[in-house]
């Protein structure tokens, strides 16, 4: 019930907003009118997907707590975001009025080239990250209705999330993304009571796993079962890797003032810190609670979540809050990430190539529908295999890192990097993360991290090596207010 | 401008030993050298925020509260990865791990405080004058 009700409201907000998109500026940017509160919502929702509702519990029920590594960096990265790229971003969209990120560049860098390939890598990982979507949705639709075949699920919930983005863009975006972001945090601080209770409160988390034989395992140690490599580098790459994620980047873009950024970390960081709350919550649920549950052997980990609220004595006004907002999740991410890769495809890429930009809603609109059965296909695929979607919203979260957090940190801030050194930096995070993923797949530090490392020496080695040309004025202002 | 600010070299700096560090994988210590660079390199990136900006120094540019939420945030991290990393094994506040409590604690909640709180304190909005001359030079020079 309280699912359908949230689809619904999610539809007719997305159709609202119908009315208000009118341009290309309403479609991408929505019209460059959000304010503090909006924004940070709208970021918070569209950085929380069902990697984190549903990937976290199932990563931590396989790994322990050592799968905190990956979220408990949201405490700062709302913070380095506004104080690095994100200010910088800002001042960039005044001074040109760009509407996307390859159009920040290209006006931070000059050419052709940089822009090109920033649109390149958000085409790629905005396909991955939407796939790791509707994979997630599949699943969820899966173990609510298990007579529902996995890809009519997939079908389905892709139909839904392209009708209300096709018809609103950025607008229907960000106001879907506000009731998301509430409904995300709602409930999952409930998931968390309703979790803690179960167990006994902390105390009762130690007692149980204790008794279950966890603690001897490292379970609850953080780099329990983990390498100090893996862990560290999780906390690496999900707080230095923040700086590359086009889909909350791109929200700078839409502030209608500088001044907006003042509370932006505090909405953002009060957000995603309620919404961690599910992770941690079910995440210690799934480890204590499944063990005996039956079934429980022959289930997949993407599953353990919502299979803790399946279990006897749970409210049915939790389960269905719950369910709700692992489809608030998914939509609110998913939408963005169409917007981005329908940009990167009518927008970025024909203006890279000579080509004049496809500006019309209707080119826009194709665009995202392309960028959209291309998802299906890796999310069918990454359902045939069986992996984790914590696993691959990691391979999508570092497609961004890798390539675009050296330019969009360092770029920006640092007069002596040129267009040849940016272009080599997101050729080199891209390259290299494709190769360590293909040579080295057992790696114990995370590939993306090892990608990132390989953009950041590129960019300061060009940049260092490079002859500095002359910084255009507005640019110099941009980087310097 | 970045030089100005003196991070190339740390940020270089952390970044290969935070490499190196989390590497060396089958080392007792490698946790703790992993906790410590890491936190390390995190604030050398924090710090690029402040890079290219006009250079503090007179009165009236320093910006304290801007400065003190970074000697917070540094400490913060540095504690919690080592206590995350085991520096000092056992059990703690509810009888969860100290290790736990360093990863909740000095990675996730007083960063949250401190940098939401801190950010709205002493960020700095450019003036309607300075954005005025931001977009006047836009339209001169295209």
């Amino acid at each position: 019930m309280i699912p359908a009700l949230l689809l619904l409201l999610t539809l007719a907000i997305g159709l609202a907003a119908v009315r208000k998109t009118r341009d290309s500026a309403d479609f991408f940017v929505a019209g460059r009118r959000l304010g503090g509160v909006r924004a940070g919502l709208a970021v918070a929702a569209s950085a929380f997907s069902g990697f984190v509702f549903l990937g976290g519990p199932g990563l931590t029920a396989e790994v322990g707590f050592g799968s905190l590594f990956i979220v408990v960096p949201a405490g700062f990265t709302a913070a380095l975001l506004c104080r690095t790229a994100g200010r910088r971003l800002v001042l960039i969209a005044e001074a040109s009025g760009a509407q996307t990120l390859p159009e920040s560049i290209a006006f931070r860098f000059g050419g052709r080239a940089p822009a090109a390939l920033a649109a390149v890598a958000i085409l790629i990982g905005s396909v991955i990250y939407l796939g790791v979507q509707l994979a997630a949705l599949a699943r969820a639709a899966r173990f609510a209705f298990p007579e529902v075949n996995l890809m009519t699920a997939l079908v389905l919930g892709l139909a839904v999330v392209l009708a209300y983005s096709l018809a609103g863009g950025m607008v229907a975006s960000v106001n879907t993304d506000v009731l998301q972001a509430v409904v995300m945090a709602a409930a999952a601080v409930a998931a968390f009571a309703w979790a803690m209770t179960q167990v006994g409160g902390p105390a009762g988390v130690a007692e149980n796993a204790h008794a279950a034989g966890l603690d001897t395992g490292g379970f609850l140690e953080p780099l329990g079962v983990l390498e100090p490599a893996t862990g560290f580098g999780f906390l690496l790459l999900f707080s230095i890797g923040t700086l590359g994620q086009p889909h909350m980047l791109h929200k700078f873009l839409m502030l209608k003032s500088p001044e907006a950024l003042r509370y932006l970390p505090a909405v953002i960081g009060g957000a995603q810190g309620l919404s961690i709350l599910v992770w941690i919550g079910l995440g210690t649920g799934a480890m204590l609670l499944l063990g005996s549950a039956p079934g429980n052997a022959s289930r997949h980990p993407d599953e353990a979540a919502l299979a803790v609220l399946d279990l006897p004595g749970t409210p049915e006004l939790l389960a269905g809050l719950v369910a709700a907002a692992v489809l608030a999740a998914i939509m609110s991410t998913s939408d963005a990430f169409l917007n981005l890769g329908a940009a990167a495809i009518c927008r970025d890429l024909p203006r890279a190539f000579h080509r004049e930009r496809f500006s019309s809603l209707a080119a826009a609109r194709i665009a995202a529908l392309v960028v959209g059965f291309a998802a299906l296909g890796i999310a069918a695929w990454h359902l045939t295999e069986g992996g984790l979607i914590a696993l691959l919203g990691t391979l999508g979260f570092g497609a961004f890192a890798a390539s675009l957090a050296p330019t969009l940190l360092l770029g920006l801030a640092w007069r002596r990097i040129t267009a040849r050194a940016a272009t080599l930096s997101m050729a080199a995070g891209l390259g290299s993360l494709i190769a360590i993923e293909s040579l080295l797949p057992q790696s114990p530090v995370p590939s993306a991290l090892l990608a990132m490392a390989a953009g950041f020496l590129v960019l300061l080695a060009a940049g260092l090596l490079s002859r500095p040309g002359p910084v255009p004025e507005p640019v110099r202002l941009a980087m310097t207010l | 401008m970045l030089a100005k600010g003196g991070l190339p070299g740390v940020l270089v700096a952390s970044l290969v030993v935070a490499a190196a560090a989390t590497l060396l994988v089958a080392r007792e210590s490698a946790g703790l050298a992993a906790g410590a660079a890491a936190s390390l390199a995190i604030i050398a990136v924090w710090n690029v925020g402040t890079a290219g900006r006009p250079k503090s120094g007179t009165p009236q540019r320093r910006n304290l509260p801007s400065q003190a939420v970074t000697v917070g945030l540094g400490l913060s991290l540095a504690a919690g990865a080592l206590l995350a990393a085991g520096l000092a094994d056992g059990p703690g506040f509810f009888g969860l791990p100290r290790s736990l409590w360093g990863l909740l604690l000095g990675i996730w909640l007083i960063p949250l405080a401190l940098t939401s709180l801190g950010f709205a304190v002493s960020f700095t909005a450019p003036t309607p004058a300075e954005l005025e001359r931001l977009r006047a030079r836009s339209r001169e020079d295209p």
